[in-house]
């Protein structure tokens, strides 16, 4: 067993906890109907093609696979991928996973500044925080009301902001032809290019420091625009790592995609270094998620359940016409998608493996997150709020995938729930320090909130 | 609707009027010192307390919305220093009695009234005025001046009047601490052995688990036994060893519990040698963080994503209040250990610290639960401390000695208490590291005192902004660190496991139980 594939069995028995005795045997299900991926598509999932030993072996022996897939060490997973020009499909999945997770800090930047500039502005805040709140509203498509903000901005004199805020403003006016490239250039920091296998740092933080009006302390502040730009250059990255792959980069990135930006989405077939390690069975699961994120909504779990393994799971749970999903249904289903794959896989490799548990319990994770999204389009948002926090619960060891937490962030920062927001924007600074522009807003709304809560003394 | 769905809803239907009778179980480190939410100390009081009593409004743990089961709705009146409210009808005490107007000002006036000793009274008091009611239903709360989000304010839990006879000078050891009358989904009472909470259905509640059952733990290994036996239904806290064990079965499941907790080593700086700051920073050069974390906490070298991050102040590393630019010491450096001790006048004998003549050895204790979360912890520090020259005696100190004298200051006879502090959504730590007198400190263990961290806490009270706020926490975390009244160890972040049996138990951050409501138990 070569040294790479041993440490990758091993970490993979760390995460399942399973050092001593094998688990029990799937048992039979008991329910009415134990069926929740269609039989003829579970073989073809991405984790029951790799219960065979030959189809897995090129991921077990590189070890770029683990450190992207398992411990999300990007450095160490570029590093790896790119001293082997065969894996670039490592390389352009490591793209796509930074740029959605810089959309989904762009997300969390603006929501912060909308929560704490916007509907908690206080006497203290600077003036300058009017062109923050410009750029958050315009990424999150809400250009009618960023405009008078930028406008008034450009002409405040505030040097660097005005002159950014002039930049949207004119975007803005001139259409808002995608991507917004006069804004972008001006972002003091943001590279022009980004070749595949490169990883830039974010410098120049803060952005800026502001004076507040009470006391004339110093305030600091960040641009979320900067994260859009990091967002769309590791895209640019993984095209060209990846050479034809647009669509199927653009159908990955729809569900991530900012309000503002138009979602990409395509049926697309998906190699298998793009689904590996990812909630994603299969390339139509892309296409359906991508179908939700555009403006299809419910309507995407009728068109893809007889292609998408998700769309099939959760299709008994969605009430069309009502717009609403069952939550319990949902988690019941995906615990039948997990027994099903469990069995399929141990079927597959003859007998059981420390693998099938976490690649299983990747398709689990795949099934709430997808009945999440489709909860949110049709606008139940009990259902929506359930599912992230059962989500949330499954998302731990590798199937702690960095958008998706920021996307947790991101919603909690538009709750005004900064307790959590702040903890996990933390913990992904860990591994994408660029995420830090997100902390000023978050953190000026957290420390807002905290002062203006109900008393609270430390407890033991 | 299709009809799988149909069968699937009435299955669980079926399945849920069945489980009405059937009593859930779980596990806590400890128990509940009191169920008077004017006196909790510990997260477990809190945690009980929650199923007990309704706090005026709470935050939705699904969409962190601010709600309120007691309030139909309400105004602002006395241009923006009064909130009128409404009350929701209905609503019964668990002794059958009407909730009503005058439960809300008996408890605004027993917070104000100065006889009821309480630290969290205490906090209210800068906010609250007074209250009045207009009539059954209508209370007018006050406030000591107009506040922003006046409703975020009143997160306090209502207790009745007529359990009191209206007398608002409210001790901690009355009978209502064991068997509290609360308006809550469960009705609590408190034994030796554990907390017994029975479903009370109200105009505001429908429970759907009948009975429940707050038990203490004991050793984590058991407990996590007991569970996979279906012997209890769920572990409020699960020591990061065992994670592992509940991620890797079929019939448990891990849950996120919102906690900020750290963790510390407080040093009683009135006794000699600690008293002396150059003695306490070579303590903290001795620690060696990494190896303890390692040990007791079951740390990886080089796992990212732990559960357990060092601190070198007294915030948790992702909280705005951190400073930053204040390191952590991650390893032991026993060689500026020993510098620090040749300055403070020590003389190392034989292996051994003395001062003035007399080998060093210090009396150190922890509350008793904390060894669940990180088993042995006491242990591996004294291992430390010895191999660096300094003896200790080590003890568990029971969890209600831990309330009534750890954290009341009267624990004097020790020099070093390990230790956890938890917050929510407020960080203030004033508490803590004030000068103990006139209602501050109340949480101040060894009674530290420092005028410039007094000084820098009250920057923190009266500042007029969040940056300023912010501004003083920064300077008080650089303080801290160098004069060391704790040495700070790390920020643990809280798991609990439950039985997959056990139903829409969503976890609200902080409270826990807030949800309640929608738990089933299926078993």
């Amino acid at each position: 067993m070569p040294q790479s594939a041993r440490w990758w069995a091993s970490i993979l028995l760390l995460t399942c906890g399973c050092g001593g005795q094998p688990p029990d045997p799937p048992q039979p299900a008991a329910e009415v109907d134990p069926v929740s991926i269609p039989g003829t598509m579970v073989g073809s999932t991405w984790p029951v093609s790799m219960a065979d030993d030959q189809a897995r072996a090129p991921f077990e022996s590189h070890p770029g696979w683990a450190m992207l897939v398992m411990q999300r060490d990007y450095p160490g997973a570029l590093e790896a991928f790119s001293a082997d020009p065969a894996l670039a499909t490592g390389q352009a999945r490591l793209h796509i996973e930074l740029a959605a997770a810089y959309r989904q800090a762009a997300i969390l930047g603006a929501r912060a500044t909308e929560q704490v500039y916007g509907n908690n502005r206080r006497e203290e805040d600077p003036p300058e925080v009017d062109c923050l709140l410009g750029f958050g509203r315009v990424l999150l498509d809400q250009g009618g009301e960023a405009t008078p903000l930028l406008r008034s901005c450009s002409a405040a004199g505030y040097g660097a902001l005005s002159e950014h805020a002039a930049s949207w403003l004119a975007w803005l006016e001139s259409g808002a032809a995608w991507p917004p490239e006069a804004p972008l250039a001006d972002m003091p920091g943001l590279p022009a290019q980004l070749a595949p296998g490169e990883l830039p740092e974010l410098g120049g933080l803060p952005h800026y420091t502001l004076t507040d009006l009470v006391e004339g302390l110093a305030v600091q502040a960040g641009n979320p625009t900067v994260l859009l730009g990091m967002a769309l250059l590791h895209q640019g990255a993984a095209y060209a790592a990846l050479p034809g792959s647009e669509r199927q980069v653009d159908t990955l990135m729809a569900p991530w995609s900012l309000p503002i930006e138009p979602a990409g989405f395509y049926e697309v077939e998906l190699p298998p270094g793009l689904l590996f390690g990812s909630p994603l069975l299969l390339g139509a699961d892309a296409s359906f998620l991508a179908d939700v994120a555009r403006d299809q909504g419910v309507a995407a779990v009728g068109a893809w359940k007889d292609r998408s393994p998700h769309a099939a799971a959760i299709a008994p749970c969605v009430d069309s016409a009502a717009g609403t999903v069952d939550v319990a249904c949902v988690l019941e289903r995906a615990d039948r998608s997990f027994d099903q794959l469990r069995g399929a896989m141990e079927i597959h490799s003859g007998g059981e493996a420390g693998f099938h548990r976490p690649f299983a319990e990747l398709g689990r994770l795949g099934v709430v997150r997808c009945a999440e999204a489709v909860a949110a389009a049709a606008g139940d948002h009990e259902a929506m709020g359930l599912l992230r926090l059962n989500a949330l619960d499954f998302s731990t060891g590798s199937s702690a995938e960095p958008a998706y937490l920021l996307s947790i962030a991101g919603w909690d920062a538009g709750n005004r729930n900064t307790s959590r927001a702040t903890e996990t924007l933390h913990a992904q600074v860990g591994h994408i320090p660029g995420v830090e522009v997100a902390r000023f807003p978050l953190d000026a709304l957290h420390v807002r909130l905290s002062r203006e809560s109900a008393p609270g003394v430390p407890m033991h | 609707m299709g009809r799988s769905r149909h069968l699937l809803v009435a299955a669980g239907l079926a399945t849920a009027l069945l489980s009405t009778g059937a009593a859930l179980t779980y596990y806590e480190g400890a128990l509940p010192t009191t169920l008077n939410p004017l006196y909790a100390a510990k997260m477990v009081d809190y945690r009980a307390q929650e199923l007990v009593f309704d706090r005026l409004w709470y935050h939705s743990p699904i969409n962190n919305e601010l709600e309120s089961r007691l309030v139909e709705s309400w105004e602002l009146t006395e241009a923006g220093k009064a909130i009128k409210l409404e009350l929701t009808s209905g609503i019964k005490w668990h002794d059958g009695k009407p909730f009503t107007a005058n439960d809300i000002c008996f408890t605004v006036t027993a917070m104000l009234d100065r006889g009821t000793p309480s630290p969290i009274a205490e906090a209210y008091r800068d906010i609250l005025a007074g209250c009045s009611a207009e009539s059954r239903s209508t209370a007018v709360v006050r406030f000591t001046r107009i506040v922003h989000n006046p409703r975020e304010r009143l997160g306090f839990a209502v207790l009745p009047e007529h359990v009191f006879d209206g007398n608002t000078a409210i001790s901690p050891d009355l009978e209502f601490s064991a068997r509290p009358v609360g308006t809550g989904p469960m009705k609590g009472s408190r034994g030796t052995r554990g907390v017994t909470f029975h479903a009370f259905s109200n105009g505001h509640h429908a429970p759907q688990v009948a009975q429940q059952q707050l038990q203490e733990s004991g050793d984590p290994l058991l407990a996590i036994k007991a569970l996979i036996n279906n012997s209890v239904q769920g572990i409020i806290e699960v020591a990061p060893n065992f994670r592992a064990d509940v991620s890797a079965s079929d019939e448990l499941a891990l849950k996120s519990y919102d906690l900020r907790s750290w963790w510390f080593i407080a040093i009683n700086g009135k006794k000699a040698p600690l008293d002396d700051r150059r003695v306490r920073q070579a303590l903290n050069f001795m620690l060696d963080r990494t190896e303890l974390r390692e040990k007791s906490i079951g740390v990886k070298p080089g796992e990212r994503n732990s559960p357990c991050e060092f601190i070198s102040g007294p915030f948790v590393p992702s909280s705005p209040y951190y400073n930053r630019s204040v390191p952590a010491v991650e390893r032991s450096d026993l060689g500026q250990a020993e510098a620090l001790l040749h300055e403070a006048g020590m003389e190392k004998v034989g292996g051994r610290w003395n001062y003035k003549g007399q080998p060093v050895s210090f009396r150190m204790g922890m509350e008793k639960s904390l060894d669940n979360e990180a088993p042995d912890i006491l242990s591996y520090v004294s291992n430390q401390f010895e191999a660096a020259g300094i003896g200790s005696q080590v003890y568990k100190i029971p969890p209600d000695k831990w309330t009534t004298e750890a954290i009341t200051g009267s624990l004097t006879d020790y020099d070093l208490l390990v230790g956890k502090w938890s917050f929510g959504q407020v960080e203030d730590v004033n508490e803590l590291f004030y000068t103990r007198s006139r209602g501050k400190g109340t949480r101040n263990i060894f009674n530290y005192a420092n005028q410039e961290v007094d000084r820098l806490l009250a920057q923190y009270d009266v500042a007029k902004t969040d940056t300023a706020a912010r501004d003083a926490y920064h300077k008080l975390h650089r303080k801290l660190a160098e004069d060391l009244p704790y040495l700070f160890l790390w920020k643990l972040d809280t798991k609990s496991a439950w039985r997959t049996e056990v139903k829409g138990n969503t976890i609200a951050p902080y409270f826990y139980f807030t949800q309640f409501d929608s738990w089933r138990y299926e078993g």
